[in-house]
């Protein structure tokens, strides 16, 4: 049995950042996440930290979070965000009446906005569409989800807090209206586990229905599908966004080395069930076209998708997930359905996962009749005590001044090297490559893992001391996870790139064979 | 800008090992060769090895590849090994024996019999003909191994390689990591870069001392492929003699080094017979009604044309460059836009599982041909003068069947014949076999 004041369900954004608010003031408090962090929406969103432009129009409230959130975020969390700047922009194919309806929701959602000349956009933008009408400069950005996870997750635990990826939550001892404790599993060992506690938090996001259905309350969350295609190439160095409503294929967001388009909107019955539909990548690079000429053409690297944890009181699972208010909610189960230590933390987005998580902690205070002032806002997050963006370039800055062995590159596409996977391997106790990845970017270039792959099993296999076997199956479930997301945008290059990996893998290393334990008898080659 | 005209005999596009082949056989003919390719060629991700057929459908090993070729031929009508026919591969072998000999680079086995060679994973190949300089590493010899890397060198891991092979084998195998300075000096070592190293008698010297001090009992000695680039026999047995025991190589990430010695070997063997080789540009061919008439190459700062009597398409498939695919589903051969056989919707590509046993739709796809190589036109009719072989062909799967350099070598030099045949200067001259 184990014991905490507080359980904090979800370690997305928005349960890390629960967590290390909740810790900074004062709670004994414990995460628990079924996966690695970020591995539900979070580490599947396209990168955007919002200023709030895209909602001014249809979601004022939406709006005004985002831009207080942005401007948190980049004191506390400079380094996950990179100030890209934003452009909106005016296209032959946008209502052209919505600029000026745009220009007067951003200043009343206390956006600033600015127009500038299609000339200098062009300028800073040389691939933008030519024909572009209006340009608008507002203060979007790039953020780096799992860095800006991490960064919470560490902070709590200066703070006393606890985090347990893994665990998956299964069940609640509840008596007279409250949750006494909570079931995990841990699902790297099998053990079972049981947390006493004072209080739950569920933000477990799109999953927050099926948390709070274990624990009594209904919680209607809708799965709002949104699929995305990383291109190969950094292709802008500002976020773009088409100027009209929120639609499909209307943002471009640059992120390291790389630019994402996104997004779709599909609602979908199960959040852990879903495809990505040829039509919408289809869809994303003809969008892409009209933003960039010959977007569609130039090499794309993936497709992912996420699901929006759409929220709203009653059943919206049959309208468009777009018309859903992005504002997120905190559900007091003690006064809404008679559990008293329990509240969940719906809706929202990720630029404004802090806002939420101290609006869930504020509940839980007031359900308590306790007092404790948020912290969050004022302290960076660690790593970010100086202001500065953790760029690829002071990677590629460190690598010029490190040699040695130790030093050598393992992932190229990423400038990942060989001490920094030993250390989060050890860090975060893991063979997984795709724990690795998440910390590193590791695998996420060009070659989609083809080299750093075998290379990165190798390494594991003498640090960790593992067996062949075990290596062999996370050597090969990393390249099953990166081809499923090769998959949706094989042509061109791309299917270039997965020949090759397929020559190396099976071609040159033989991992058709590696059961093909030989006997002499019974195989003579 | 003005256009330049070049006539020869024949025009091989691509410089992968069908392409060298081709070439190397209508060089042997007296034909006047040009070898024109947009890239470097494939060898270079390869094993250096000469994969003849390994596998059956089920993925099972194949002992003796002669007589499974007879097979796969009446099972397989449409598999270019049914159009290049036995005969071919005997010839292309022969003349790669040769090419490959004048290099002083020779090649150890028999096509009658496939050998089963340790991977960079710990894992087996089966291949066939084997640079003398791995045929020491068949995992059926039951001599005990020892595996040597280098700790700076990130493309070979000897203990996950021995883990893994020890479980496969039952001989042991024992692994060793060198710390040489020459190679901690450098931060970011390619294959290539230690393949340097190994030229120099004085570095391997100090391996030679070091790994003599750590032999464990072992019968045999394998290291990464890199044992020299430029004088890979010397190096050879120059460890061999010291060590006192049989050492091979075996092959890990790209570059490959033996692929690329293969690579140098026929260049400089085409280079001292004439063949103009010209890599690195874009190419366009035109075609009226069954015969090409020109390729037009997109070289540095103007266009060059060439016309020649006969061209031999060795661009490579879906993954050399020689067929392009689209989102749309098209999938266009690059150089003339000859018709490509293959699913035209690209979710239709790829089936089930990534490196799975099943050969992958969009493996398959090529240009089709009739029974003498030449490529089919739009309406199904033969383009006289183009003549497909490797990759560009369609219906086999070489990562599968483990087939790439025999198809490869069969079909280039089925394709160099039906181009003698259709030179007109080398029939009125009676040149040729």
């Amino acid at each position: 049995m184990y014991q905490t004041e507080v359980v904090v369900i979800g370690g997305g954004a928005t349960g890390a950042g629960v967590l290390r608010d909740a810790a900074m003031r004062g709670f004994k408090t414990l995460l628990v996440e079924r996966g690695d962090f970020g591995t539900g929406t979070s580490g599947r969103y396209h990168g955007l930290l919002h200023s709030g432009a895209r909602y001014a129009v249809r979601d004022p409230v939406s709006a005004r979070e985002c831009i207080d959130e942005n401007r948190i975020l980049r004191r506390i969390a400079s380094a996950a965000i990179e100030d890209t700047g934003g452009l909106f922009v005016t296209t032959p194919d946008d209502d052209p009446s919505y600029a000026d309806k745009f220009v007067v929701a951003c200043r009343q959602a206390g956006i600033p906005v600015e127009e500038i000349s299609v000339a200098e956009a062009l300028r800073r933008e040389p691939l933008l569409n030519p024909a572009i009408m209006r340009v608008f400069v507002v203060p979007d950005g790039s953020c780096e989800p799992w860095a800006l996870i991490d960064a919470n997750v560490r902070s709590a635990r200066e703070f006393g807090g606890e985090a347990w990826n893994y665990h998956r939550v299964h069940g609640f001892e509840r008596s007279n209206g409250r949750l006494d404790a909570v079931h995990v599993l841990d699902t790297r060992t099998g053990e079972e586990k049981t947390i006493s506690c004072d209080f739950v938090i569920n933000a477990a996001g799109a999953w927050a229905g099926q948390i709070a259905a274990m624990a009594g309350p209904p919680v209607h969350m809708t799965a709002g599908k949104g699929s995305m295609i990383v291109m190969n190439h950094r292709l802008v160095n500002t976020v773009l966004n088409r100027c009209h409503m929120p639609s499909d294929g209307d943002i471009l967001v640059p992120v390291g080395t790389v630019c994402i388009i996104g997004t779709t909107s599909i609602n979908v019955p199960d959040p852990d069930d879903y495809e990505i539909e040829p039509a919408e990548i289809d869809g994303m690079l003809a969008e892409g076209e009209k933003l960039i000429p010959g977007f569609s053409r130039t090499r794309s690297l993936r497709a992912y998708a996420g699901v929006r944890p759409l929220y709203s009181e009653h059943d919206v699972s049959s309208s468009q997930g777009r018309e859903v208010t992005r504002a997120y909610a905190v559900l007091q189960h003690s006064s809404r359905d008679g559990v008293e230590n329990f509240v969940s933390v719906v809706g929202g987005k990720l630029t404004t996962y802090r806002l939420m998580a101290q609006a869930g902690v504020d509940a839980m205070c007031d359900d308590l009749g306790v007092t404790r002032p948020c912290r969050t806002a004022d302290e960076p997050l660690p790593g970010s005590e100086n202001g500065r963006y953790d760029s690829i370039q002071r990677r590629l800055a460190t690598i010029e001044t490190r040699g040695g062995a130790e030093n050598a590159l393992v992932c190229e596409c990423e400038f990942v090297q060989r001490t920094q996977v030993e250390h989060v391997a050890l860090e975060k106790n893991t063979h997984d490559l795709n724990d690795i990845r998440r910390e590193l970017r590791l695998g996420m270039g060009p070659c989609q893992g083809g080299f750093c792959t075998y290379r990165v099993g190798g390494i594991l296999h003498e640090l960790r001391h593992l067996s062949p076997e075990v290596t062999n199956e996370a050597l090969l479930r990393f390249l099953n996870e990166r081809w499923k997301g090769i998959k949706p945008v094989l042509w061109g290059d791309d299917l270039r790139q997965v020949q090759l990996d397929e020559e190396i893998y099976v071609n040159l290393l033989g991992v058709d064979r590696l059961e093909r334990v030989r006997t002499r008898a019974q195989e003579p080659v | 800008m003005r256009d330049h005209i070049r006539h020869c005999d024949t025009i091989v596009i691509g410089s992968g090992l069908a392409g060298l082949l081709a070439a190397a056989a209508l060089a042997e003919r007296g034909a006047r060769v040009s070898l024109i390719a947009k890239g470097g060629g494939y060898l270079h991700f390869t094993s250096g090895c000469v994969d003849i057929l390994g596998a059956d459908t089920a993925g099972n090993a194949l002992d003796d590849p002669l007589s499974a070729l007879s097979a796969l031929i009446a099972g397989n009508p449409s598999h270019p090994y049914a159009l290049a026919r036995e005969d071919a591969l005997e010839q292309s072998i022969e003349l790669f024996r040769r090419v490959m000999s004048s290099s002083d680079y020779l090649f150890a086995g028999t096509l009658s019999r496939n050998v089963l060679m340790p991977t960079a994973l710990g894992s087996t190949r089966v291949t066939c003909l084997v640079p003398e300089s791995m045929a020491a590493g068949d995992v059926r010899d039951d001599s005990p191994m020892l595996i040597v890397g280098f700790r700076s060198f990130r493309d070979f891991y000897p203990p996950y390689l021995a883990a893994n092979l020890r479980r496969l084998v039952p001989f042991s195998v024992h692994d060793l990591y060198l710390d040489l300075p020459a190679l901690d000096g450098r931060r970011h070592l390619l294959s290539m870069d230690v393949a340097r190293c190994f030229d120099d008698p004085h570095f391997r010297g100090e391996v030679i001392k070091r790994v003599k001090a750590n032999l464990h009992g072992a019968g045999r000695v394998g290291f990464p492929a890199v044992l020299g680039l430029d004088r890979p026999r010397e190096a050879a047995a120059h460890l061999q003699e010291r060590l006192g025991l049989p050492v091979f190589e075996i092959p890990t990430l790209p570059p490959s080094v033996a692929g690329i010695r293969v690579d140098n070997a026929f260049r400089r063997w085409l280079m001292q017979r004439g063949v103009r080789i010209e890599i690195g540009f874009w190419i366009e061919g035109r075609i009226d009604g069954s015969r090409a008439i020109e390729i037009v190459v997109d070289s540095a700062g103007h266009k060059t044309r060439y016309s020649a009597d006969a061209y031999v398409l060795a661009t490579g498939g879906t993954g050399g460059g020689g067929i392009k695919a689209y989102p749309n589903g098209r999938l266009q051969e690059t150089v003339f836009d000859l018709p490509v056989q293959g699913p035209a919707d690209r979710t239709a590509w790829y089936r089930g599982e990534f490196l799975g046993r099943e050969p992958q739709p969009i493996s398959l796809v090529g240009v089709r041909t009739n029974g003498q190589l030449q490529a089919l036109g739009a309406d199904s009719r033969p383009i006289d003068n183009v003549l497909v072989a490797g990759a560009t062909l369609p219906s086999w799967d070489p990562t599968r069947e483990k087939s790439g350099e025999g198809v490869a070598l069969a079909t280039g030099w089925k394709a160099a014949m039906g181009a003698v045949a259709l030179s007109s200067k080398l029939n009125s001259v009676g040149v040729g076999k």
